[in-house]
């Protein structure tokens, strides 16, 4: 059989063709040897399994902290009136805010107000309708969470009047 | 443990459904590859059993009334595309290659799969989406309009679209006891269908043989091992909206690009589902939608983009029928003056810049992939890239009316999560290159 007989111009056009199909392999194992290197570390930050049937909302009640959460918020929905209310944190808003988020979702339909008490006693979020209860939430106490009857919507009294006290 | 049971009734429904859906509105002269198949099964089914969700809870039936009519519906669409497709051509693949590759696929499944149950399903992922997907669940199957007025509700954007939720309400719907564990089934999903169809996207356009199974193995490999699209806020594996977003989008463009721009109308009807799935999922949405058809009407004529009417039209009428009931609209974006704007275009392309640089998340996924796309552009590729551009560019044109008190914030926070929606895209479209099909 003769040898291929390769016009130069078709010589360069086949070796740019392989020189480019070579260029997109070592993209791809450039990406993936990266990628490699990064999963490991990715992979050691990730929770071990959860006992609990709420970790996503556990997770955004952390700065209380409260494991258990939805057990926690069934029994607070049993007994609550299914009238408004308003969740109190004895703290900033920026730390407590998805804390009050997970306490509004998992006791709808009530409509849940929320009051945070530093720097300054503010409604983050106005009540709407009639205030049946409070719920107050308090990073580092003992009881970092509890609820009782209440009718007051004043920002300053309700952050005046701490867990235990009213 | 959860209940096991029900919630891979709830989950084998929905594809089911997805893989009857497809199975009708797939081009019946054209063949269906199993992985294909599999992509719209996963990307589709949850999408349609939650119309159907939606339409039966606004009968206000019982939750086992509900679970039974909808299960019954997905049945009869299986039934229904396994006649539709009786004639219609098979997919030809040589025995030990298509094993192999179902392999590699497999196993990013399984890994994939693993991470997301190791991973929560976010901020907006529980307080968002999540929220109303319970809502949903407890009126069975309705939006209920108190939720939408209720002013104490109005950070868990209550006029956002209800695919998501619905999904997730789904799931919900069918578990004895809440456990938040297990929708993470859901976006475990649309991570599985997001990797088929990368898998069926690239063989597709690259013609077929072993160099394309390859290459659409590799890409299927580097989604389901880059960091930003595994963990993290707004992660594939979480419970926020970007996943099923991405792979709609991927799959919107794969197959806008198959039709030629429109141009083949056998396409139209699934197009005009993937569009609705686009609006349905996400409000910006509607700007990729807007940016597809308008692709498609430089291309092919504005005669050929009749099937994004659907998608507008159902934008427009969940928007109506949200302020209707008094749904509070929390904007993230108001005009703030030519001058504040063109002063914080340096500021957002700074910032996609450096996203796309940030090695320890995404390794260096968009240098090689922008270097492999440049090596070997696909033939006929431009529009789909044009595409592509064309969403990002319309995130970056929303942050310069950012409403937000720091506009660093808001890049941080959302930067990231738009990089994710484009990424499934980009690894199709630069790993598509050279073998362009003949009918390009």
């Amino acid at each position: 059989m003769p040898p291929p007989c390769y016009h130069p111009r078709t010589f360069v056009i086949h070796a740019t063709l392989r020189a480019r199909h070579h260029l997109v392999t070592l993209c791809v194992v450039a990406v993936l040897a990266g990628q490699w290197h990064l999963l490991g570390q990715v992979l050691r930050t990730l929770p071990s399994v959860d006992e609990s049937r709420s970790p996503s909302s556990d997770v955004l009640m952390q700065s209380l902290p409260l494991r258990h959460s939805s057990d926690v918020f069934d029994a607070l929905a049993r007994d609550l009136p299914h009238a408004g209310g308003i969740v109190v944190a004895h703290g900033t808003a920026a730390a407590l805010t998805s804390a009050y988020m997970v306490a509004a979702m998992r006791l709808w339909p009530r409509p849940v107000a929320f009051v945070a008490c530093r720097p300054a006693p503010a409604l983050a979020v106005r009540p709407v309708g009639p205030v049946a209860w409070r719920i107050d939430l308090a990073p580092g106490a003992s009881s970092p969470l509890t609820a009782r009857a209440s009718t007051t919507r004043d920002a300053g009294v309700l952050c005046a009047n701490t867990p235990g006290g009213e | 443990m959860v209940s096991d049971g029900g919630v891979a009734l709830a989950v084998g429904s929905a594809w089911a459904m997805g893989a009857g859906a497809t199975a009708l509105l797939w081009p019946r002269h054209v063949a269906l590859p199993l992985s294909a198949h599999v992509a719209l099964s996963g990307l589709l089914g949850p999408l349609f059993i939650g119309a159907l969700l939606l339409a039966s809870g606004a009968g206000s039936r019982p939750p086992a009334f509900t679970r039974v009519a909808v299960t019954t519906a997905a049945a009869a669409c299986v039934l229904a595309g396994t006649l539709a497709r009786r004639a219609s051509p098979g997919s030809m693949t040589s025995r030990p290659a298509a094993i192999a590759a179902a392999l590699v696929l497999g196993a990013s499944i399984c890994f994939t799969t693993w991470v997301t149950t190791r991973t929560h399903l976010g901020y907006d992922g529980t307080v968002v989406w999540y929220q109303k997907a319970r809502i949903i669940a407890d009126a069975g199957g309705a939006m209920p309009s108190a939720y939408l007025a209720d002013a104490t509700r109005a950070w868990s954007a209550p006029d956002y679209p209800l695919h998501v939720p619905l999904a997730l309400a789904w799931v919900r719907l069918w578990q004895d006891r809440e456990d938040e564990r297990a929708v993470k089934v859901v976006p475990a999903g649309w991570l599985a269908a997001m990797l088929c169809l990368t898998f069926a996207a690239i063989t597709e356009r690259r013609g077929g043989g072993s160099r394309a199974r390859a290459l659409a193995l590799a890409g299927v490999v580097t989604l389901a091992t880059a960091p930003r699209l595994l963990v993290g806020e707004g992660s594939v594996t979480s419970g926020y909206a970007d996943g099923p977003y991405a792979g709609v989008l991927a799959c919107a463009v794969w197959l806008a690009w198959r039709s030629t721009w429109g141009a083949d109308h056998r396409w139209h009807a699934l197009l005009a589902v993937l569009l609705g799935a686009l609006v349905f999922t996400k409000q910006e949405g509607v700007a990729a939608t807007a940016v597809v058809l308008l692709v498609c009407a430089v291309r092919g004529g504005v005669r050929h983009i009749g099937f994004g009417v659907p998608a507008l039209a159902l934008a427009a009428g969940w928007s109506l029928w949200t302020i209707q009931h008094d749904a509070a609209v929390v904007m993230a974006y108001a005009w703030p003056g030519v001058r504040a704007v063109l002063l914080r275009v340096p500021v957002i392309l700074g910032a996609y810049a450096a996203e796309v640089l940030t090695v320890q998340v995404w390794g260096v996924l968009w240098p090689a992939l922008a270097c492999a796309a440049a090596a070997c552009p696909a033939r006929g590729s431009g529009p789909a890239w044009t595409m592509v551009a064309g969403v990002i560019a319309s995130g970056m044109a929303a942050f310069t009316c950012s409403a937000w008190p720091d506009l660093a914030s808001h890049l941080a926070v959302t930067v990231p999560r738009q990089l994710i929606q484009v990424a499934p895209v980009a690894v199709i479209l630069a790993l598509s290159g050279n073998h362009a099909r003949s009918d390009d």
